[in-house]
């Protein structure tokens, strides 16, 4: 019986042994944390070219569909005689440069697709940091193009990023208080809503709102305004702001949403 | 499952239902639980674990036989290891739905993690994957295959396995072309474009599709003669029976071959909508040839019973290269699901900003995913030596030969 477990046994661990070495013998990709860039406005272009073309290989995630030239334009090599993109960019929206373009195409992708592509893009905001998407700007232009990018481009837009982190940090916490009325004159609400002589007609009145809505209802309505709207009033989707749970503390929140239960 | 499933979808999919942000603490918990992923990861997995438990059960089967002193603890191993082996085939069948049904919800909540998971960084994994199934379709086939030569009357179908071990192996090696993979500027350079001059033309769905529905047509088949082998129909329509399955057959591959060559002559979203087509055609016939097969052999002479037991012992070794394969296989797609977060512990909510937060390429992740597999073998053939203690006859009360009865508590 032990030359058969040993059978076994060569057999369990070859199998073993043969997808490793499969799994190790082709290309290793890893998928790396983009890693956050501090240039000084000195920045060489060299510099911000390496930056960049280590994102678009790599944290980016640029090449899963630039890479391959079925889902989204191969960037790497030439389209229709134009050359590789930084030869392109340029000439593909009127009025706009190559650096233009290019910033628009990452923060707006929807704003220009090239025909014969769907629009898949994401804003690439939500996993670049500006300074990275300047550094990948800077790579794609060398593709062919000149590298316009400079330092200046980073220090406007880490002032741009540090304004908005500030108007943000306020934002978050633009009122300390919990009175309810108060906080609805604040918050803008009754610039559309009616509560009693107060308000404008725009929006479904507050007044017996509470008889209307439940806590849960109102709390929808407040954090999220478009997930059901009041009948009636289906041509003013979109327009309350969407943004009141990151200017709302959860006890402001809740104060309101008491308030306006209690309205019947 | 269900429970810890909640979790580690949430991770990967967390829901805006309520609110635009996603955050733990502001969604609320039921909305947590039933996220986009929640109900197809559950599935696929209950799924999956009846391939596991059958391969398992197959591959315990295989050793007992391969231990068994008499004929007829061999017979009844034998006949264990096949059943095994079929529950794990048959829901191996199954499974690639449910996959398509989860990767579809992965697309449908974030089309980004969708591309990340077939064509980002994880491109090279699915050519894995199809090696790993092309082994599971070849040493499934050969099980069945070598477990005719038991089965009185299985000579007629035995000079047609050479053939369709050739589609298995053709279709394998086109399956595992790659394709749409990621190449820096030196190997695009070296290619002349994106694609591989020779391997992208084989490389495309047109031909992967094309070559995995003649290995499951394949794979039917040598089912269907299987299952014949020792059978004589005694219906008056047998032989009109017979036809009709053959034309099935034919009509099938016909199909799923024209979709597989006009593939190349059309636009790519028109191409993917083709595959509907093919799996449909392929789906069709085995429930038709199945239903025909099943009114046909109602009352059939047997041709002499399975002998079961008289098998060589290499088809038992096969059955532990199936249930190495399978666990492996679950491994690598537990990590693909895994892995296309990334560095996200939540995604898009909650970074992983330590020095581990990358995720391995295929080489690391195979070493860690071959030591899991091992591990688990290892504490499954633990439990199965526990549980083999209760046979062993010292464990059991002796009854005094000579002497008053012992009375026994119930």
């Amino acid at each position: 019986m032990w030359a058969t477990n040993l059978k076994i046994l060569g057999i369990v661990l070859g199998t073993l042994a043969l997808y490793t070495l499969i799994a190790n013998g082709i290309p290793q990709v890893e998928s790396e944390v983009p890693q956050e860039l501090s240039f000084t406005t000195e920045v060489s272009a060299a510099e911000l070219m390496a930056a960049g073309e280590e994102l678009y290989a790599g944290a980016g995630g640029c090449t899963a569909c630039h890479g391959l030239g079925t889902r989204a334009p191969n960037l790497l090599t030439d389209a229709g005689g134009q050359g590789a993109i930084g030869a392109r960019c340029g000439q593909r929206v009127e009025g706009e440069s190559c650096k233009e373009y290019l910033y628009q195409s990452m923060i707006d992708p929807g704003a220009f697709v090239v025909e014969g592509f769907q629009p898949i893009m994401p804003d690439i905001r939500r996993t670049l940091s500006e300074v990275q998407i300047w550094a990948l700007i800077a790579y794609l232009q060398s593709l062919g193009g000149e590298v316009t990018v400079t330092g200046e481009d980073l220090a406007t837009a880490q002032s741009g990023a540090e304004e908005e982190a500030t108007d943000a940090g306020a934002g978050a916490m633009i009122v300390a208080t919990t009175d309810p009325l108060e906080l609805l004159r604040e918050m803008q609400c009754l610039a559309c809503h009616m509560l009693g002589d107060e308000g404008a007609q725009v929006g479904p009145p507050l007044d017996g709102v509470g008889s209307r809505r439940t806590a849960d209802e109102l709390r929808e309505s407040i954090l999220d305004p478009n997930a059901a709207l009041a009948e009636g009033y289906e041509q003013f989707g979109g327009m309350m702001p969407t943004n009141f749970g990151q200017r709302l503390t959860a006890e402001q929140l809740e104060v309101i949403v008491s308030y306006l239960g209690s309205q019947r | 499952m269900f429970i810890a499933d909640s979790w580690l979808s949430y991770m990967m999919s967390p829901p805006e239902v309520v609110v635009a942000d996603p955050s733990p603490g502001v969604v609320q918990l039921w909305s947590a639980i039933n996220n986009a992923t929640w109900m197809p990861i559950n599935i696929h997995r209950i799924i999956a674990n009846v391939v596991f438990g059958g391969s398992v059960v197959a591959a315990y089967a295989a050793y007992r036989f391969l231990a068994a002193k008499t004929d007829e603890e061999r017979a009844h191993y034998d006949w264990m290891g096949y059943v095994g082996n079929f529950i794990a085939i048959g829901a191996l069948i199954i499974l690639p739905f449910a996959g398509y049904y989860l990767g579809r919800e992965i697309y449908e909540f974030n089309q980004q993690m969708g591309i990340t998971m077939m064509g980002g960084f994880m491109s090279w994994l699915w050519i894995i994957q199809a090696f790993l199934i092309g082994i599971l379709f070849l040493t499934g086939n050969y099980y069945l295959w070598v477990g005719m030569t038991r089965i009185p009357g299985a000579e007629r179908f035995l000079p047609y396995t050479k053939w369709m071990l050739v589609v298995l192996v053709i279709g394998v090696i086109v399956w595992a072309t790659p394709h749409t993979m990621i190449a820096n500027r030196a190997e695009l350079e070296a290619m002349g474009g994106s694609h591989h001059p020779f391997l992208g033309v084989l490389g495309v769905m047109s031909a992967k599709n094309t070559a995995v529905n003649l290995m499951i047509l394949t794979t039917f088949l040598s089912f269907l003669m299987y299952r014949r082998a020792n059978k004589r129909p005694v219906v008056s329509w047998a032989k009109t029976g017979t036809i009709v399955q053959a034309v099935l057959f034919a009509l099938s591959a016909g199909i799923v071959l024209f979709y597989g060559i006009y593939g190349y002559f059309v636009t790519a979203i028109v191409r993917i909508g083709f595959s509907v087509y093919q799996v449909l055609a392929v789906l069709a016939t085995i429930i038709a040839v199945m239903v025909l097969d099943v009114l046909m052999l109602r009352g059939s002479e047997s041709r002499g019973a399975i002998q079961w037991g008289n098998m060589p012992a290499r088809s038992q070794y096969a059955l532990f290269v199936l249930v190495v394969t399978f666990t492996w296989l679950m491994g690598l797609m537990g990590f693909a699901r895994s892995g296309i977060r990334q560095h996200w512990h939540v995604w898009e909510v909650m970074r992983d900003t330590s020095q581990w937060a990358a995720t391995p390429a295929l080489g690391p992740a195979a070493q860690v995913i071959s030591a899991c597999v091992l591990i688990f073998l290892v504490l499954i053939a633990f439990i199965f030596w526990l549980g083999g203690l209760v046979e062993k006859p010292q464990l059991v009360p002796e009854q005094p030969a000579v002497g008053p009865s012992v009375p026994v508590a119930n």
